[in-house]
């Protein structure tokens, strides 16, 4: 995370990117976590603190079993490198689209984005 | 939360310490405290805005209430639907949903039918799942609805096109059906019906060379021939210009600033408000004698089409000044009448012409509710009105606002707006009953019109003035788009902000599935753009697929909002408390239509 960094090395993070993908227990239980009319699961009207309390107890239990399917780095010249758990059952290799999918999104997203954050930051060192 | 936190933690999150800690206030201000303060549901969704459940909803169904009349004033909606519309907000009920989905597909034809630039900057529409319409075009409201705005303004917002072709299938081509409508329907003739025309055509050319007869030699050469396949764009402009239009007719009728003439008008009003005392009465009698010397000494002009469309622009001045809110049929009735009292009342409070002058302005000829108007006089109190530029618009707003808090009363506004913008409600009147009344949205008139008389706003706040129409109609309606077109962008863009710079992490839930249980899917982007996953390992395909649409819908977003999020942020953060809410909301709409501005202009990058 780039909190309390400074620009520059705000800027030195943006050039590499990478990108993590973990699976593991993390179910939770419905009751109380909704509004009235989110059942879609689009992440909308979902009770926020109520999921993050339930993952933490569910993350933190000593018997949790969270582990990294996948890992990416891309670099500044776009040379990537992809750690891949071994041996991915069939069922794991659509998470293994899902994190290619991730990969490609965060990198659109902050080619897109540059302009507009280095604009938020500009006037304190720029 | 007081603003002055609010400010101190953009300053924290835009500098090198304690970002966290200022991502936090920022958050904490625009999620909850900002949503009370203007009305604004944050998301900003329609089960929030339009099934309302005793949350602040109030801005925000007014911006769903300006889209529904701009689609309708362009054909996007029947008159029907329109009528429905209100009928559903009178009652306090929401939409029903057909009505929804027939303003989702007004949406939809429109975006097809213009090439405005800044639609193209937009990710495009769903084109299936109800939700997911409703959700995008809640998101890019304000985008939508500023483009209407320009299709529907007598402001001169519209760029004119020399490419036009007369008969072709565009928005514009609806626009400039909307302003033959405007001008030449004829409502006596009760020929209301679903079966407007949609498009400019070739069957609407005798309307344009009565216009241009209407404004006498100057545009004669203007005039279109029968065989046109294009508008000259000079005559385009006067249609989507009313300052334009209206100085061509005062020239036509020499009643311009260097005009001689007298020009009047006589009217009769069922209404007519008695005298209340001998002196008010001993006034009124001579103010009598005098008209009634105007009318004798004049050659009478009784309701010829000139005379009928100069009454149209009369109103129209009328009604963007905010004094007026009936509808446009060059008919004088007693809404017209009271909006020519209501000008000449608060001119006579706040403005710079005497008494003596403005008692010449509207005459009571006979106690029987006849009057007579002195065009000349009119012209030059309205013309105090005009839409002034961009860069005027924002240093009267600005003065208007200095002189709030000069008076003391930033606090007062800031407490008090959300409840006492019910207070203009009626004067809109019952639309569902009335629908062809109009609201007028233009933003630069709407600014001016509560320049002019700064001191009755800030009575009004006080609790003083009763009087609404006029400087404090225009004031809360001006403040009220504020928030709609900034708070509403910035409110959406900051959603996806907090995903992408704050660390709020994306969140989807799976099918339910035994024990009432449901599977998380987590994804967290930091500011660098690193980013983690979290999945459950009993996701299903269609949970993960759901998950991946999600981000990718929440990244088209991104790309469009980020830029001008970051710069309110920056904004912010450059601010001086003290500085009131509403205030702080002004500012930010500045830097949202500014946004949208380039928009038009192609300008943005596009997504």
């Amino acid at each position: 995370m780039a909190e309390n960094k400074s620009l520059w090395d705000f800027i030195g993070d943006m050039s590499t990117l990478d990108v993590v993908t973990l699976t593991g227990n993390l179910t939770i239980k419905v009751n109380d976590l909704q509004g009235e009319d989110a059942a879609d699961g689009s992440g909308k009207a979902i009770k926020f603190a109520g999921i993050m309390r339930q993952l933490q107890g569910n993350i933190l239990k000593k018997d949790a079993q969270i582990s990294a399917l996948a890992a990416t780095h891309v670099s500044i010249d776009k040379d990537t490198v992809t750690f891949v758990k071994e041996k991915l059952s069939a069922e794991e290799t659509v998470y293994l689209d899902f994190h290619n999918e991730t990969v490609k999104a965060a990198g659109i997203a902050r080619a897109a984005m540059a302009e507009g954050i280095a604009k938020l930051f500009v006037g304190n060192k720029l | 939360m007081r603003v002055a936190d609010f400010i101190a933690g953009a300053r924290r999150f835009t500098a090198e310490r304690d970002r966290g800690g200022g991502a936090e206030q920022l958050r904490l201000g625009v999620e909850s405290e900002m949503p009370l303060r203007y009305a604004m549901p944050f998301p900003p969704d329609v089960q929030t805005a339009l099934y309302a459940r005793g949350e602040p909803t109030r801005t925000r169904r007014g911006q769903w209430h300006e889209l529904v009349q701009h689609l309708t004033d362009l054909a996007y909606l029947t008159p029907t639907r329109f009528r429905e519309w209100h009928l559903a907000r009178e009652n306090g009920v929401p939409p029903d949903p057909s009505l929804l989905l027939a303003v989702l597909e007004g949406v939809d034809e429109l975006l097809r039918e213009d090439d405005y630039a800044g639609f193209h900057m937009l990710p495009p529409p769903p084109a299936r799942g109800f939700e997911k319409r409703i959700d995008w075009l809640e998101r890019y409201m304000s985008t939508v609805v500023y483009r209407l705005s320009e299709l529907t303004s007598f402001d001169g917002d519209l760029v004119t096109r020399s490419g036009y072709r007369i008969g072709e299938s565009t928005a514009y081509g609806r626009c400039l059906a909307f302003r033959m409508r405007v001008f030449f329907y004829d409502y006596r003739a009760d020929r209301h019906s679903e079966r407007r025309k949609v498009y400019f055509d070739r069957a609407s050319l005798p309307q344009l060379v009565a216009l241009t007869t209407f404004l006498g030699d100057a545009a004669r050469e203007l005039r279109p021939g029968v065989a046109d396949s294009t508008i000259a764009t000079d005559l385009q402009r006067l249609l989507v210009n009313a300052d334009e239009l209206f100085d061509y007719y005062r020239r036509a009728n020499r009643i311009g600033p260097d005009g001689s003439r007298n020009y009047y008008l006589q009217y009769r009003v069922a209404e007519a408000p008695e005298p209340t005392d001998t002196e008010t009465d001993r006034r009124a009698a001579r103010l009598r004698r005098r008209a009634a010397r105007w009318v004798r000494r004049n050659d009478d002009h009784v309701d010829t089409g000139v005379n009928h469309f100069g009454v149209r622009l009369m109103q129209l001045s009328l009604w963007r000044a905010g004094f007026y809110t009936g509808r446009l049929d060059g008919d004088i009735g007693p809404l017209t009448h009271l909006g020519l009292l209501a000008l000449i009342e608060q001119e006579r409070e706040y403005g710079d012409l005497g008494d003596r002058r403005l008692d010449h302005v509207l005459l009571p000829v006979s106690a029987a509710g006849e009057w007579v108007v002195n065009l000349r006089l009119l012209a030059k109190l309205l013309e105090r009105y005009l839409p002034p530029p961009l860069e005027d618009v924002r240093r009267e707003e600005d003065e208007i606002w200095a002189r709030i808090r000069e008076a003391g009363q930033e606090d007062r506004v800031d407490e008090a707006f959300v409840a006492r913008q019910r207070e203009i409600g009626p004067y809109y009147g019952r639309l569902s009953a009335h629908p062809s009344r109009r609201v007028y949205y233009g933003l630069r008139g709407l600014i001016r019109g509560a320049f002019r008389a700064i001191g009755r706003i800030v009575k009004w706040i006080g609790g003083v003035v009763q009087e609404i129409l006029g400087a404090i109609f225009d004031f809360v309606k001006a403040l009220a788009k504020r928030l709609q077109e900034g708070i509403g962008t910035f409110f959406a863009g900051f959603r996806v902000f907090a995903h992408y710079l704050l660390g709020r992490p994306f969140v989807s839930l799976g099918a339910t599935g035994a024990g009432e249980e449901r599977s998380v899917l987590m994804t967290r982007f930091g500011i660098d753009f690193d980013v983690v996953s979290v999945i459950d390992e009993a996701a299903s395909r269609e949970d993960i697929e759901r998950h991946t649409d999600y981000l990718r819908t929440s990244r088209e977003d991104a790309t469009y909002f980020l830029g001008v999020i970051g710069s309110c942020i920056r904004t912010i953060g450059l601010l001086q408390p003290p500085v009131g809410w509403l205030r702080l909301a002004v500012l930010l709409a500045r830097v949202v239509h500014q946004f949208l501005a380039d928009g038009r202009a192609g300008r943005r990058p596009v997504a």
